[in-house]
């Protein structure tokens, strides 16, 4: 994933933003390659969705290394999963658009899911 | 800057009304706070019409306000169409209320109106998580998530649990149960809330506001115009504040800051603190948010509000009653009316016209109403504070 770095406040943004939202400098931000993994910030698994999502599923707040706390679908198949769990990023399918077609986009899983049946 | 009175209020109760048209809910409450002022329509100078989803529910854009008025009998006056999600309510009202303490107006109506109810829920709900970042709604963004995600950090920092979250529930169904505008009129236990089925992990199905329909309305009038015809005590407007977020990552994530930043200029706005007020209308869209809000309102300190709702200081009965309508999820939420109702809850309180619900002898009551979601913050935040 890519951010965006404040060269003047080392703030990192991601999305990437044009102006740092924490010193607000004009043309101040540099691209970044952000860590492909990070911690569950909070998280919800959700019961009810807006047509296209098949519930259910998680959102919730991934904190990676370099700062930035971001938004995120976590996968889910009725594993139990805490804050601060560690959690890595790929790319899969996060709805359904209007005609049926899979709209893939990033999002994160966690790391102990691939040992399988520890829990 | 002159001062400015609240002198009417009005509402078209909230419920489930598929056979109503915007204009049908928002001209009952139109007429509802005129009666309630002893004005007329022609009295009214200038308007602010308060509506979040209208556009997407109805594919009218651009001049509900006027399409509303009209229908109610109003018009050849400034109208002035608000969005601002979930906040969209105050903000009309701030509008209102600019006016006349600016002095280019003496009277000034405010007005909230939304219909939320589709046939299909999950259409409801599409529509409502459009007042988050479109972004983050096509990522599976909902406002359920984003107070899920917020009492669960509670949960983990402070021991809070899904009793706590089920008590506001029992309280605040309560409070509905005697309010005649409220949607939601059956009193919970915290075994119901508990057993109803989840809705965003911790919350369950009865922790939520439903969709709504419904309208509220507000009339401002100076002061000093006030003085010369009122029949029911002024309740001047101490302070009204709005603020955006900062939707950047907060120095505590813990914290939804806004609501407190907000608080903290509204306080400073009206000469007064937490400890003033008397009464106070939350915005509880999922109702154990009240718990963060108490805090950030400053009526207990960080972590505390969990024991607020444990010794019952916040019921109708307590030293500080919090939502005494039934709040966002017992009296309805209709996004853009919420705020307005807010208001004239406190309104009704500060008269002492709040009947059943009525808390003893407030003087000092205070709103607050959010909206909308960025990243990280809501995209709104108003608190108004009413004195009577």
């Amino acid at each position: 994933m890519i951010g965006s770095q404040c060269k003047n406040c080392d703030y990192v943004a991601f999305p990437q933003r044009v102006v740092c939202p924490a010193c607000v400098t004009k043309d101040s931000m540099n691209e970044i390659e952000l860590s492909p993994a990070g911690k569950i910030d909070t998280f919800s698994v959700l019961h009810v969705a807006a047509p296209g999502f098949s519930v259910p599923y998680v959102v919730g707040y991934v904190s990676l290394p370099e700062g930035p706390t971001i938004f995120s679908m976590i996968s889910y198949a009725g594993e139990s999963m805490e804050i601060g769990d560690e959690v890595e990023l790929f790319v899969g399918k996060i709805r359904e658009d209007e005609l049926g077609n899979e709209v893939i986009g990033y999002q994160f899983k966690l790391r102990a899911a691939e040992k399988g049946d520890e829990k | 800057m002159r001062k400015v009175s609240v002198i009417g209020v009005g509402m078209h109760p909230f419920g489930r009304f598929l056979d109503k048209s915007l204009s049908d809910l928002g001209r009952v409450a139109i007429w509802e706070a005129i009666e309630d002022c002893g004005l007329s329509l022609k009295d009214i100078q200038v308007a602010y019409v308060g509506n979040s989803l209208g556009g997407l529910v109805t594919g009218q854009e651009g001049i509900r306000g006027q399409v509303i008025l009209r229908d109610a009998g109003l018009g050849g006056i400034p109208v002035i169409n608000v969005e601002n999600a979930c906040a969209s309510g105050t903000t009309a009202f701030r509008g209102a209320w600019l006016e006349v303490a600016s002095g280019v107006y003496d009277i000034a109506l405010a007005v909230g109106v939304e219909k939320l109810y589709l046939p299909k829920t999950a259409d409801s709900i599409k529509i409502l998580s459009a007042d988050s970042d479109v972004r983050l709604r096509d990522m599976g963004f909902q406002f359920t998530a984003h107070y899920a995600m917020n009492l669960r950090r509670y949960m983990k920092q402070y021991g809070w649990t899904k009793v706590h979250f089920a008590k506001v529930v029992e309280k605040n169904s309560y409070n509905a149960s005697l309010n005649p505008y409220a949607q939601h009129r059956t009193p919970l236990t915290v075994e119901q809330v508990l057993n109803s089925r989840l809705i965003a992990e911790p919350l369950h199905l009865y922790m939520c506001a439903s969709m709504g329909d419904g309208a509220a309305a507000a009339v401002l009038c100076a002061e000093e115009e006030a003085r010369k015809f009122a029949r029911k005590p002024l309740i001047e407007v101490a302070a009204c504040a709005l603020r955006s977020g900062m939707f950047k990552k907060p120095a505590d994530a813990s914290r939804l800051n806004i609501v407190a930043l907000t608080s903290q200029f509204a306080y400073e706005q009206a000469g007064l603190g937490p400890k003033d007020v008397d009464v106070a209308e939350i915005h509880d869209a999922m109702a154990p948010a009240e718990l963060y809000h108490y805090e950030e309102l400053g009526f207990c300190r960080e972590g505390e509000g969990a024991r607020m709702i444990e010794e019952g200081r916040t019921k109708i009965t307590g030293d500080i009653p919090v939502n005494p309508s039934g709040g966002l999820a017992g009296k309805g939420h209709p996004v853009g009316a919420t705020g307005l109702a807010q208001v004239a809850e406190i309104v009704y309180q500060l008269r002492g016209e709040a009947g059943e619900r009525q808390v003893k002898n407030p003087q000092v009551g205070l709103v607050q109403n959010s909206g909308g979601y960025v990243e990280n913050d809501s995209a709104a935040a108003s608190i108004v504070i009413l004195k009577r």
